[in-house]
């Protein structure tokens, strides 16, 4: 290696190429230039002419220049030139590096390995070879073992597989091995990545390492050092974090961030350690709507500072500064189970007690008051005790028996929280001994149709009680109360007054848990405290004098808990690896986190237990003082900076405008030629050109683009096709049939499942529709097929429904819907299509009928009263042939009911209007009509415009009757 | 341009033929009774005839080079020699056309033709069918041995690089016809003064071969004195068959060639008689 100031050559002897540049100077001098070409029609006249000057015509200098500068440059890129180089190794041995890869190597890992591999590098530059020592157990359990020597490269792979591990190395362990590796005398160069903190084993170590080789000892800076996070105490309210640091030196920013199970952030804050602080508990302010969804709490170190002044640029600098943190690994994590987020809470309350309305009742106002504070169970005294609660509310409405008392008496002991209601029941029991101050019988009221007395307001809270701090500026009055017997410790057990001063919340502490009264009723029978804010932030905080509530799940004490979740040595929730054994329940507080229980969530899924790596470790000190000789430095990355790679892009660049310079001066470049004859200028103009070029390119494809996409914009918009969308199975979809049923007068008829019928159908209303156009303002669209099972009915005036024996039944959804259609306005004409053979009497196909309309909501029938609107909505007609006549046309009576504007929902006939309506695609009829003749085709036609006028304009017609008499009116 | 062609120079100052009052002469016997101008000769006793000038039309043979040599630009912005041999071509036929010559393409095999339609004619031989006349590829740059009727003018367009001894015989043959006429040679400014600098390969445009030049600049001289003398042979030879040689550079406007050519052909040519003499 050669080193010249900041540069060095790793490959100096192959400079000695510099030394071929004179060569290649005259040799480009020599050789003439390839000429460029010139087309000459005068060209007869040169022939023969012979040059004055016999020296060949050379290359310009500076094109000459512009090649031995980039030859120079290839053989300084071959020369492997280094910025900056790494100082070389002590010794001439191996290179050992012991790698501490426990909890506390998590931060800035990458960093880590980055040093460690140019470390490796630089080894492999010496030709030594590399032996690497990890202190940490494996997964498997298995102590440390050294590595045999390998060569760098296979070196830099291996530091690339390490990751930290979650949980402490062993440097006992690691030192035994080093032992065994025998290494003395190797005069090794010998590089400890540690983690920056103490441990046992740690000073027999580094005398160990020093006795083998020069020791060098690499250790984190302040702001990535190792931390501990030691989530609070279960069941209290504030959610403070407790930081340890290993020293306490100087001032140190941390970042706390609350993540969900998925690791997405819930809340960050930061907290900041003053100089001569080990610990910090910073109360993380988390919403509480999201609090139950806290599962871990990292600790992380800010990015680098921002030095930043105020204002935006400030703003932006911390959200860098934020996105860049530093997680600080598993033992900065702090992790939370249910029994921080869960607060089930109990209303005792029996359904077949409960009397009163449901609305106004205690446990309503309980419920809405209380969702938001926990998890809300209602049930019996008994099964809520069972079930584990963090407090129990009791309302006066619901009443307890002894037995039940009993239960709640204990469960308080053990450290329940049971908050009573007063109220009329209360008010005339006798001696209650479940209160925490005894009571006056009958209460007292305060406001009543009998009293002067105005309502009283709420006075003051108790400095002791968890109301202390409580903002009372409510609204909230207590009409009634109960009034405690005075005695000398009332003003002890009273946390909440009224402004005349008589206690309205009392408690007492009975064992581990508390009993509170709250002298009013929990709804608004006595007070309008129900009413307000304060008595939700109350019952909050009645709530969190409970402790938490582990699940209960079943099963022994000391049942197994498999690992769910753990965390990784970077402190992330993953998939718990294979090698994580169960923890028994009873043991999870004190089980040794190593490979075989790394920290995470143990448990199943529903109810998981959190195993925390940070209150197991006691042994928190920063890495001793090393004795004099040991080197000491940080993991700052390498500076050392390979140029290689830009001195080959500089020639391929310089060779780049060779080539370009060389085709302009042959004349060869297109566009180019005015450029050939400046000189100089000509290369320098060239590339600039060529720059321009690239530089153009890009642009030129992206308006390309942009016009290719405006152009497929275009056309989509508006297609007509969209009315015919077709779905997989051949039916228009859902949109379509919208909108083809709705973009147009649209007559439509129930599908029987009988592909003849349904085509008659269609033929016929296509025919109709066609009269309709003809002769009425009616547009009517393209006839529709419907399935009354499926389709919406509601865009259809009229559904003509013929109908045959096959029809399947309908389904309750069918049925409903067609009742809405008729209820809404529409009409159905069935259709039995059997006149010639029933003439007038029931027939398989009035079977049909019946047994499709069952459950439809069919009014009274009556024959088409010859007054009837039908008969002269459009025509005036009295009979209403179809393809056969003589058939009976059946109404709603008209009058039953006012829906509908009076028109008629249901007709029933017989007479195949279909088929004397159909026609085929050139116009023509389908069907004779019986017994014949245009008449009485027109006729049906005619009764079609008049069924189609009476179902689309309603009584319009009925009302024109009364015109003359209006007129008669109007006249007088 | 177009109206100083316009006047009268295609007069014959002699009676004959022609739509221009020239003199009135007395009757004399031979005189047919239709030729008396009564009007005049009312005015007298004796009868006047109407003599008009004679105005004969001069046929005028036009050629251009169609040689590979003349598709040839040295720079972006001036015309091919070709392109403007044939501007210049069209230019003088329009022209001629305007003073009632008949005008013919040479190598076309066309009569002499007069008006319009013999312009569009020529164009449409000229720019819709330039290789349709393969005789004008394989002449390289020579008009061809036509004959052409005595005493008829020709007015040949190309760079006449060819050998001077080449178009000095051709020229002779016309000569020996009476054909009068000009030579226009349309060159690039490239091939006066060979601008081109350091190692250079030249290239025939009509597969006369390559020549490789190591330092042109210093041929410059040479060059110059060469194409010198190529034109003063080229000036013998027409001055031997009585024509006229033109030169034309591309970079120049086609106006002042045309200008030029007109002089030429109607007044300074010293054989301008012969257009008198028909």
């Amino acid at each position: 290696m050669l080193t010249l100031g900041p540069l060095a050559f790793l490959q100096p002897w192959l400079l000695a190429g510099l030394l071929a540049l004179p060569v290649l100077w005259w040799l480009l001098r020599v050789l003439p230039p390839a000429p460029k070409t010139v087309r000459f029609p005068a060209i007869r006249l040169l022939f023969g002419l012979e040059s004055p000057e016999k020296t060949p015509d050379a290359a310009p200098w500076w094109l000459i220049l512009l090649r031995l500068l980039a030859a120079a440059l290839l053989i300084l890129a071959i020369a492997s030139p280094v910025l900056n180089p790494e100082r070389g190794l002590d010794g001439e041995g191996p290179l050992v590096l012991i790698v501490d890869d426990g909890y506390a190597a998590a931060p800035a890992w990458g960093d880590r390995q980055a040093r460690l591999a140019s470390l490796a590098e630089i080894a492999g530059r010496e030709g030594r070879p590399v032996r690497i020592l990890t202190t940490a157990r494996a997964p498997d359990g298995a102590p440390p073992e050294i590595s045999d020597a390998m060569p760098a490269a296979r070196a830099v792979d291996a530091i690339d597989a390490l990751s930290p591990k979650p949980w402490p190395g062993d440097r006992e362990a690691a030192l035994a091995a080093l032992q065994a590796a025998s290494l003395e005398g190797a005069q090794a160069a010998i590089v400890w990545a540690a983690d920056g903190l103490d441990g046992p084993g740690t000073q027999a170590l580094v005398e160990r390492l020093t006795a083998i080789g020069a020791l060098s000892v690499l250790t984190p800076d302040d702001r990535l050092s190792p931390l501990l996070a030691i989530p609070p105490r279960a069941g209290v309210s504030d959610l403070a974090v407790t930081v340890r640091r290993a020293d306490a030196q100087g001032v140190r920013e941390v970042t706390l961030t609350a993540r969900g199970p998925d690791g997405r952030p819930l809340a960050r804050q930061s907290a900041r350690f003053e100089a001569g602080e080990r610990e910090i508990d910073p109360v993380l302010d988390i919403p509480r709507a999201v609090r139950n969804d806290l599962a871990a709490v990292t600790v992380e170190a800010p990015g680098a500072a921002p030095e930043t002044g105020d204002g935006v640029a400030d703003e932006a600098a911390r959200q860098a500064a934020e996105r860049v943190a530093t997680p600080l690994g598993p033992a900065a994590t702090a992790l939370f189970d249910e029994r921080w987020a869960r607060r089930p809470v109990g209303v005792v309350s029996d359904a077949g007690r409960d009397v009163g309305l449901a609305l106004l009742s205690e446990v309503y106002y309980l419920d809405r008051a209380l969702a938001p504070v926990g998890d809300l169970s209602r049930a019996p005294a008994d099964i809520l005790i069972r079930s584990g609660q963090t407090a129990i509310f009791l309302p006066d409405s619901t009443p307890i028996d002894a037995g039940e008392r009993a239960q709640l008496q204990a469960w308080i002991e053990e450290g329940g929280v049971l908050v009573r209601f007063a109220g009329p029941r209360l008010a005339q029991a006798g001696d209650d001994a479940l209160t925490p101050v005894a009571l006056r019988r009958g209460g007292r009221q305060l406001s009543g149709a009998l009293q002067w007395t105005e309502p009283a307001k709420i006075g003051t809270v108790s400095d002791f009680g968890p109301f202390a701090g409580l903002d009372l500026d409510s609204e909230a009055v207590v009409k009634q109360q109960v009034l405690a017997e005075p005695s000398l410790d009332l003003e002890q057990k009273t946390w909440m007054r009224l402004e005349d001063d008589t206690p309205l919340v009392t408690a007492e502490r009975r064992g581990d848990g508390w009993l509170v009264l709250v002298h009013t009723t929990a709804n608004t029978e006595w007070s309008t405290l129900a009413l307000s804010g304060l008595f939700v932030e109350m019952l909050q905080r009645l709530t969190e004098l409970g402790a938490g509530v582990a699940s209960a799940a079943p099963g022994a004490a000391d049942r197994p808990l498999a690992p769910v979740q753990t965390l990784d040595g970077f402190g992330r929730l993953v998939q718990a690896p294979v090698t994580a054994r169960p923890i028994p329940a009873d043991q999870l507080a004190s089980a040794p986190i190593g490979p075989a229980h790394p920290p995470g969530f143990y448990g199943t899924e529903t109810a998981r237990h959190a195993v925390n790596l940070g209150p197991t470790i006691e042994d928190f000190r920063p890495f001793p003082e090393t004795p004099p000789g040991v080197a000491r430095a940080g993991y700052a990355p390498a500076a050392e900076r390979p140029l290689a790679q830009w001195i080959y892009l500089a020639a391929f660049l310089l060779l780049l405008l060779d080539g370009l310079v060389t085709l302009v001066l042959r004349g060869q470049a297109p566009g180019l030629g005015a450029l050939s004859r400046g000189r100089a200028g000509g290369g320098v103009a060239a590339a600039g050109l060529a720059l321009a070029l690239l530089a153009v390119a890009p642009g030129g494809a992206a308006a390309q683009n942009a016009l290719d996409e405006t152009q497929e914009v275009g056309p989509g918009v508006g297609q007509s096709s969209d009315l015919d969308a077709r779905g997989p199975d051949g039916r228009l979809t859902d949109e379509a049939f919208a909108l083809r049923a709705a973009s147009a007068t649209t007559l439509a008829y129930v599908r029987t499942g009988d592909p003849e019928i349904d085509r008659i159908s269609e033929a016929g209303l296509k025919g109709l529709a066609m009269i309709l156009r003809q002769r009425t303002a009616v547009e009517a669209a393209e006839p529709l097929g419907v399935d009354v099972r499926e389709d919406d009915l509601s865009f259809f005036p009229l559904l003509y429904w013929p109908v045959t024996d096959g029809q399947p039944t309908l389904h309750q959804g069918a049925v409903d819907r067609l009742n809405e259609f008729l209820a809404n306005g529409g009409t159905i004409l069935f259709d039995t299509r059997d006149a010639h053979l029933s003439a007038g009497r029931m027939s398989a196909a009035s079977d049909g009928l019946r047994r499709i309309a069952r459950g439809v909501d069919i009014p009274e029938l009556t024959p088409v009263p010859p007054d009837h609107v039908l008969t002269k909505s459009f025509y005036l007609m009295q009979d209403f042939p179809g393809r056969w006549t003589g058939d009976t046309l059946w109404i709603e009576k008209p009058g039953a009911a006012s829906v509908n504007d009076g028109v008629a929902r249901v007709l029933v006939g017989g007479a195949d209007f279909a088929g004397a309506w159909a026609i085929d695609d050139a116009g023509r009829p389908l069907f004779p009509v019986s017994p014949g003749g245009d008449r009485q085709r027109e006729l049906s036609y005619r009764f079609g415009v008049n069924l189609v006028m009476y179902a689309l304009t309603g009584n319009y017609k009925a009302d024109q009757v009364h015109i003359p008499a209006i007129l008669e009116r109007l006249g007088q | 341009m177009a109206a100083t062609v316009a006047q009268g120079v295609h007069g014959r100052r002699r009676v004959g033929m022609g739509e221009t009052f020239w003199q009135y002469r007395p009757f004399e016997a031979h005189d047919a009774a239709s030729a008396v101008d009564w009007r005049r000769s009312a005015r007298s006793d004796s009868l006047f005839v109407r003599e008009t000038e004679w105005e004969a039309a001069q046929s005028v043979w036009l050629w251009a080079d169609a040689s590979a040599s003349m598709r040839y630009a040295s720079g972006r912005r001036l015309p091919m020699k070709g392109d403007r041999a044939r501007l210049l071509l069209l230019a003088s036929a329009a022209l001629l056309l305007r003073g009632g010559e008949r005008v013919a393409l040479m190598g076309a095999e066309d009569r002499p033709g007069m008006g319009r339609l013999a312009l569009e004619r020529i164009a449409d031989r000229l720019l819709l069918h330039p290789s349709g006349d393969p005789a004008a590829t394989l002449s390289l740059g020579l008009p061809p041995e036509e004959r052409l009727p005595r005493h008829a003018q020709a007015l040949l367009f190309g760079d006449f690089l060819s050998p001077a001894e080449e178009i000095a015989a051709r020229l002779a043959g016309f000569a020996a016809h009476r054909v009068g006429g000009a030579l226009v040679q349309v060159l690039d400014p490239a091939e006066e003064a060979l601008p081109f600098v350091g190692r250079t390969r030249f290239q025939g445009m009509e597969a006369e071969g390559d020549l490789v030049v190591g330092r042109v600049e210093s041929l410059r001289e040479a060059y110059a004195e060469r194409m010198t003398a190529h034109r003063a042979a080229l000036e013998d030879a027409c001055r031997a068959a009585g024509w006229r040689l033109l030169v034309h550079h591309t970079d120049q406007p086609p106006e002042q060639a045309l200008l030029t050519l007109y002089m030429a052909m109607a007044h300074d040519d010293p054989h301008s008689a012969r257009f008198g003499a028909g």
